[in-house]
């Protein structure tokens, strides 16, 4: 089409406006320069060509453009880099968030170039240093045995050492809260990262129904992206969503990137947005336990279950009576059919209901807040589970709506005498779900024609409003309770009163033909015919796994040329969303990195869960594993001191001795002797010593050794208690001479040894009050007192600090029986120590190796990301030049054709 | 592709690139600080492990040199106390017990015998209290009973005493002077010491001849070889009817029983002053033969030890240390003094002034030096006052038997003070050794954790100027666009 006299006006004046459009966005762009996430935005504009005859047109048959449109706006973006640069973020956000907790445990674990300068120990380290020190106290009392300077000082060395120990125990405790701290903040900010991307979602998608392309809103949601990245692994798609008539707008969807290295868990790829659906990640929460409720056989309170035949509690789940799980919305008067629960949680009949052992009235498992045990699990205080799991929450949108998602699949052709589900349980060919039954023709001389009666004429009828009305009978009524006799508008269960009203029914009535050509009431018997206006049939399949999904089957036929039918079958998914429980491994990025530090132990890891949920946990060390580490070495070095420190006396040759006479009558010291008669009746004397083992020991001897205390089960036990017990005081009576007391405890205030930790461990009540380090066991001949400066056993002290090497193994931790029975190390306490240090130092470097590469490849995707993204002042400046020439050409345009027109309006062909 | 640069990208890369500079620049910073080549493990995982491992070598060398030298100065003190005793065995100087006894046997003139005990066995006391020497609040020569003195002169206990005689018992006859008559006590009484309790017999004559009195006539009865018996007139009577009646002596009888000691010349006291002195090592008798005694002793000498690690290795095998790894500290006193017991059966021969040969084996002599010049002492103080003559025979050749044994006994000293030197050398040359390796290790660590000031400064300076080259290229980098060059 040509352009019209004037329209070169309206050519350039397009001209001007696109020029001055491309400078407006060129200023946005570069005003925007600074702003985070900003993408560099372009005008689209196109020739303006204007089809079709022109009624004048020029001779010359010539078609030009009418001038240059503004089409659009549209943002310069790789959805691969995009894609690259969150992968990496997550990957970066991983090695940052294990590196930042890594640095925290440094600031303790690690003492390297650590030390008191002005006492000349600067390099030497703090807590590695007390090992050292208290060797060489101990050496210092081997040369200065019996004089209680030395002996203190071997107790306040010991003391700073154990208060490094319980100091360095806390600071690790607190870098663990703090971290959990920040898991917490780091899923809050997910949460709002999620929250916000599914705003926008809906933001932008109010703007696209309207046509507005919503460049900015796009921005803030990538931005949003972007940061949420960093905190979990995410894989990002786009897909065109129909809204109606034809309308589609674009849907975002996030989903979890496939964290976990086992194919065969699909949680790692959780729906989080889906549109204008958005999920939240949450920490799972678990009741507190009530301690006093923990099993115990000679403790009725503590047994869940009754017993079927008895009605008394029982501990044994074989043993417990069985009641129906009941529906807990159920009241009184409804639907006996929804009083229970099946196995799926859905309503049902009693018939169908789900079982559950009969719980013992007496058994409160769980403490509420306020600290009172307590039945019921909703009541229980709940905090957060230590394996620090996490649930992904259904998908809601703004109002609350939970997500459902449908899937359809792709029809399939098949045959029509395929068995399939007919929706009522029974197996029938395809092609039988197209035929109904064969009816008869409504013929009012024919009262069996007649659906409805008449009671008032006594008649059958063919119309519902000639019929007389009836309440409508609840069929499952229980012929008992008369509020659920009948049925009301809704078809709920009422009384008569408030019961619906229905046409009553022709008891006559058969309105099928059944093979032979008879009429029939009976559907079953009726004649089942093809109904060629029947095309496409649906069937709900049942047996849903999940409460309020549903499964459509779609069956379809097409009428061939050649009289057949060709059938397809689809099937169509509705999908409620629901909450997911994920795996330890199915989450990336910087909350994993802070889960993994919270909770992996390392070699402490149980057996069972490198089986069954991470084999590569054993490998793995967060805080736990530092904590236990430190605990481990505390509870080897407490085991050992006190092992060392209680012993009974002993001769020169080994032997225990216990108090005997010299020719001269005087008490001495003599060997503990046991003397028995074996099995063959023959008197047998043995000796006691220090090798001795009970379970060397003859049966019948160790009967003779139990002579006056039963319990007793070892040489230790008989030389402390064989005598028996003193009939006036109750006191046991030793054999030998016990030397020496516990060392280490877990209080200060007491000397119990058991379950000691780095954060407890303690100098003995009875060591911080009296001196109690055992010299020396070995007494000289005829003595019962070893020699005032033997010192064998202070020596042999000074060889387990400072010398020997212990297999330090996790199963020898109180609670990790079941953990790693492999040494983590053989060597001395202070090669344990140094030995933490070095796995620290190595984990941090490796970290911060992979922290600085993945920082390194992020900066140069994101550099690739602003190559395509970014603005560029030369680039901007270009094209302020190009609009600015544009508009003024455009302006020069304008006068070129206003001067032709002059022209040729008021000068052409005019005389004077 | 040649990737396009953008405004934002290259202010990025820029900031990247001059937080890496700086943070180089911090680290060189803080290497001119520390003087460290590395201040966490983080930073070299292996070396600070093997630096730590050189400390703590470094330090049980330390500590090993600081408890080596406590024991160098306890020899050091030994040796002084040995040497005090070689002096006062040795000398020549006239108050010596080794003169002494050389004189008590040579000097004709013998009054000055006396003097010479008493010196001697002053000399006995002087050699026990230089070996109760101590170092420190240690006794030196107590082996592992380093807190008590190890010598003690204890009063000469008698084994005869009976602290609550009882009549009834047999074992307690010694106590008894008679024997009971059974119808004048109660019964199952079997000793007295009332003689009218006693059990009467005829009056034994001591001068009874049995021939005599067989072919005695009349005459003969009065004289005092005539009858078995005494009369009450003092008269012999082989009829023991007519015969004294006495009470009837315990032959069991011993009137030391009543005393808790016995005195240099066996007689009984219970005066522990008045009593004789005995030498005792730690509780033990030092010259008893008692075989729970000599089980001590032993003990003492063989089986007990004090074991010190000062850099030999220190192991345990079972929970057992092996000796060959430590050092043993302990110094029995008993051991340089000679040893322990006495020795019986010693045969001595004395040869008097006109040549005449005699022999006499006496038991019980002392091996230790101590009690050795105690018992020379007693001897010696034992002799006759007037003339120096020796209080009997025995008294005699005891004496030559001992100084026979000093003369052992100072042999063994001299070899077990040797002995003791050389436990000393060792110590000096290990002080040296570890002297060494602790300075070795020193060196070693140093070398592998401190910085060269010389490299570590220049690192700095080049950290530094790479930090100003990067600022100037910022500044450039941002000033720098078209913009600048556009003209309107």
């Amino acid at each position: 089409m040509g352009i019209g006299t004037f329209g070169s006006f309206t050519q350039a004046r397009l001209a001007i406006y696109a020029a001055q459009t491309g400078i407006t966005v060129t200023g946005n762009n570069i005003s925007n320069i600074n702003t985070p996430g900003y993408t560099r935005q372009r005008l689209n504009q196109v020739s303006l060509y204007t089809a079709g005859a022109d009624r004048y047109y020029s001779a010359g048959d010539i078609r030009t453009g009418q001038g240059a449109l503004v089409k659009s706006l549209s943002q310069i973006r790789s959805p691969y880099l995009d894609i690259r640069y969150r992968t990496l973020n997550a990957q970066m956000g991983y090695a940052d968030g294990r590196l930042e907790t890594l640095n925290e445990i440094q600031q303790i674990l690690d003492e390297v170039g650590s030390g008191d300068e002005s006492k000349g120990e600067g390099g030497h380290g703090v807590l590695g240093l007390e090992f050292k020190k208290l060797a060489e106290a101990f050496k210092n009392l081997v040369d200065q045995t019996g004089h209680q300077e030395y002996d203190n000082t071997v107790r306040q060395v010991a003391k700073n050492l154990v208060t490094m120990l319980n100091k360095y125990a806390n600071r690790l405790e607190e870098v663990r809260e703090n971290t959990e701290s920040k898991l917490e903040q780091n899923l809050e900010e997910v949460n709002d990262y999620l929250t916000t991307i599914r705003s926008l979602n809906e933001e932008i998608r109010k703007s696209e129904i309207h046509g507005d392309p919503a460049l900015e809103l796009r921005d803030e949601r990538n931005l949003q992206i972007d940061k949420l990245s960093e905190l979990i692994d995410i894989n990002v798609t786009y897909s065109e969503e129909e809204i109606a008539g034809g309308l589609k707008v674009e849907k975002l969807t996030i989903r979890l990137d496939n964290a976990n290295p086992d194919s065969q868990v699909f949680t790692d790829e959780s729906l989080l947005i889906d549109g204008i659906f958005g999920a939240q990640i949450k920490l799972d929460k678990l009741p507190v336990k009530n301690p006093d409720a923990e099993y115990d056989p000679n403790n009725r309170a503590t047994w869940p279950y009754l017993h079927k035949d008895t009605g008394k509690p029982t501990s044994a789940l074989s043993q417990a009576a069985m009641v129906k799980v009941e529906n807990p919305n159920w009241t009184q008067g409804d639907d006996p059919a929804l009083r229970y629960l099946d196995a799926n949680g859905n309503p049902t009949d009693e018939a169908n209901a789900a079982e559950k052992p009969m719980a013992n009235p007496a058994y409160m498992p769980y403490l509420t807040a306020d600290g009172k045990p307590t039945a019921e699990l909703s009541e229980a205080q709940k905090v957060t589970d230590p394996n620090y799991s996490m649930t992904i929450t259904e998908l809601k949108n703004k109002i609350g709506e939970v997500y459902v998602a449908m899937n359809k699949g792709t029809p399939v052709a098949v045959s029509g005498d395929r068995l399939v589900d007919d929706g009522q349980g029974k197996q029938v060919a395809i092609k039988e779900l197209f035929k109904v039954p064969k009816t008869r023709k409504v013929d009012p001389k024919d009262s069996t024609t007649l659906p409805f009666w008449d009671d008032a004429n006594n008649v059958a009828v063919a119309t519902a409003a000639a019929a007389t009305k009836e309440k409508v009978p609840n069929l499952k009524w229980d012929g008992k309770d008369p509020n659920s006799e009948f049925l009301n508008e809704d078809g709920e269960p009422t009384d008569e009163a408030h019961a619906a009203l229905r046409p009553k029914q022709n008891p006559n009535y058969k309105p099928y033909m059944d093979a032979a050509g008879k009429p029939t009431a009976d559907l079953d018997q009726a004649q089942m015919v093809n109904d060629p206006t029947k095309n496409r049939i649906a069937v709900t399949t049942p047996d849903l796994p999940n409460p309020g999904d549903t499964t459509l089957m779609v069956y379809k036929r097409v009428l061939l040329s050649n009289g057949t039918y060709a059938y397809t079958a689809q099937m169509i998914t509705q999908e409620v969303s629901r909450p997911v429980s994920l795996d330890d491994n199915d989450l990336s990025g910087k909350i994993q990195a802070h889960r993994e530090m919270l909770t992996e132990q390392g070699e402490f890891t149980d057996r069972d869960v490198i089986a069954d949920v991470d084999e590569n946990a054993g490998g793995k060390r967060g805080i736990p594993y530092y904590q236990r580490t430190l605990d481990l070495l505390a509870n080897q070095f407490a085991k050992v001191m006190n092992e060392a420190n209680q012993g009974f006396l002993m001769d020169p040759d080994g032997n225990y001795i216990t108090t005997g006479k010299n020719d001269q009558g005087e008490e001495i010291g003599v060997p503990v002797t046991v003397t028995y008669n074996d099995a063959g009746g023959a008197q047998k004397t043995i000796t006691l010593t220090k090798d001795t083992k009970w379970e060397d020991l003859d049966p019948e001897a160790q009967k003779a050794m139990q002579a006056n205390d039963p319990t007793i089960e070892s040489v230790a036990d008989y030389l402390k208690r064989g005598g028996g017990k003193d009939p006036n005081t109750g006191e046991e009576i030793p054999i030998g001479f016990f030397r020496g007391g516990v060392l280490f405890s877990n209080n200060p205030g007491n000397d119990d040894p058991s379950g000691i930790t780095a954060a407890n461990i303690s100098i003995s009540n009875t060591w911080d009050t009296t001196h109690l380090l055992v010299c020396d066991y070995t007494c000289p001949p005829g003595s019962t007192e070893p020699a005032s400066g033997a010192s064998d056993n202070i020596r042999h002290f000074e060889y387990l600090v400072g010398e020997q090497k212990f297999d330090f193994i996790p199963t020898d931790l109180d609670g990790y029986e079941n953990a790693s029975g492999v040494p983590m190390l053989n060597g001395t306490f202070f090669e344990m120590w140094n030995s933490i240090g070095t796995t620290l130092g190595e984990d941090q470097k490796y970290t911060g190796t992979m922290l600085e590469t993945h920082y390194k490849n992020l900066l140069s995707v994101d550099t690739e990301r602003d190559s395509v993204s970014s603005v560029d002042f030369n680039d901007e400046a270009m094209n302020l030049m190009m609009y600015s020439k544009s508009y003024n050409a455009a302006c020069r345009l304008m006068t070129t054709i206003d001067s032709v027109l002059d022209k040729l309006i008021n000068n052409t062909g005019m005389t004077t | 592709m040649i990737p396009r640069m953008t405004t934002v990208g290259t202010l990025k890369n820029y900031r990247y690139s001059l937080n890496g500079s700086n943070n180089t620049m911090t680290k060189a910073m803080n290497m001119v600080l520390t003087r460290r080549l590395f201040n966490s493990y983080a930073e070299d995982p292996a070396l600070a492990t093997r630096c730590f491992q050189i400390r703590n070598s470094y330090w049980k060398a330390q500590s090993q040199l600081n408890v080596n030298e406590s024991l160098r100065h306890k020899y050091d003190v030994a040796w002084e106390s040995l040497s005090n005793m070689s002096t006062d065995l040795y000398a020549v100087a006239e108050d010596t017990a080794y003169t002494s006894v050389i004189r008590a046997l040579s000097d004709p003139t013998g009054p000055g015998r006396t003097a010479l005990g008493q010196s001697l066995e002053a000399k006995a006391k002087d050699l026990a209290q230089i070996m109760n020497g101590r170092y420190g609040e240690n006794y030196v020569f107590a082996g592992a009973d380093t807190l008590n003195a190890p010598f003690t002169w204890e009063a000469k206990e008698n084994p005869a005493y009976i602290e609550t005689p009882v009549a009834t018992n047999p074992d307690h006859a010694a106590a008894f002077q008679y024997e009971a008559d059974p119808k004048k006590v109660a019964a199952g009484v079997l000793y007295t010491k009332d003689p009218n309790e006693a059990v009467q017999v005829p009056q034994e004559n001591p001068d009874y001849d049995e021939e005599f009195t067989k072919n005695a006539t009349v005459a003969d009865v009065d004289d005092p070889r005539y009858g078995q018996y005494l009369t009450p007139d003092g008269k012999g009577t082989t009829n023991p009817d007519i015969a004294n009646q006495v009470p009837k002596e315990n032959e069991k009888y011993d009137d030391t029983a009543a005393f808790k000691y016995l005195k240099t010349d066996g007689t009984g006291t219970n005066d522990e002053n008045e009593a004789a002195k005995v030498l005792y090592y730690r509780g033990v008798p030092v010259d008893s033969n008692d075989p729970a005694d000599v089980e001590k002793m032993e003990y003492f000498l063989k089986g007990e030890s004090k074991y010190i690690d000062v850099g030999l290795g220190h192991k345990e095998t079972d929970g057992e240390v092996v000796s060959s790894t430590v050092f043993d500290s302990s110094l029995q006193g008993i051991y340089f003094a000679g040893g322990y017991g006495t020795k019986n059966g010693v045969k001595v021969e004395i040869e008097d002034d006109e040549g005449n040969k005699e022999t006499m084996v006496v038991d019980n002599i002392p091996k230790n030096v101590i009690s050795i010049v105690n018992e020379m002492g007693q001897i010696l103080q034992r002799c006759r006052k007037d003339d120096g003559a020796w209080a009997s025979k025995e008294d005699q050749f005891r004496f030559k038997a001992l100084v026979d044994e000093f003369e052992d006994g100072c042999s063994a000293f001299r070899e077990r003070w040797t002995e003791m030197d050389t436990q000393s050398g060792f110590l000096r040359d290990n002080s040296e050794l570890l002297t060494d390796t602790k300075d070795s290790l020193q060196q070693q660590y140093m070398e592998l954790e401190d910085a060269d000031p010389a490299a570590a400064i220049s690192d700095f300076m080049f950290a530094r100027y790479c930090y100003d080259a990067a600022l100037k290229v910022g500044n450039s980098v941002l000033s720098q666009s078209l913009m600048d060059y556009m003209n309107f």
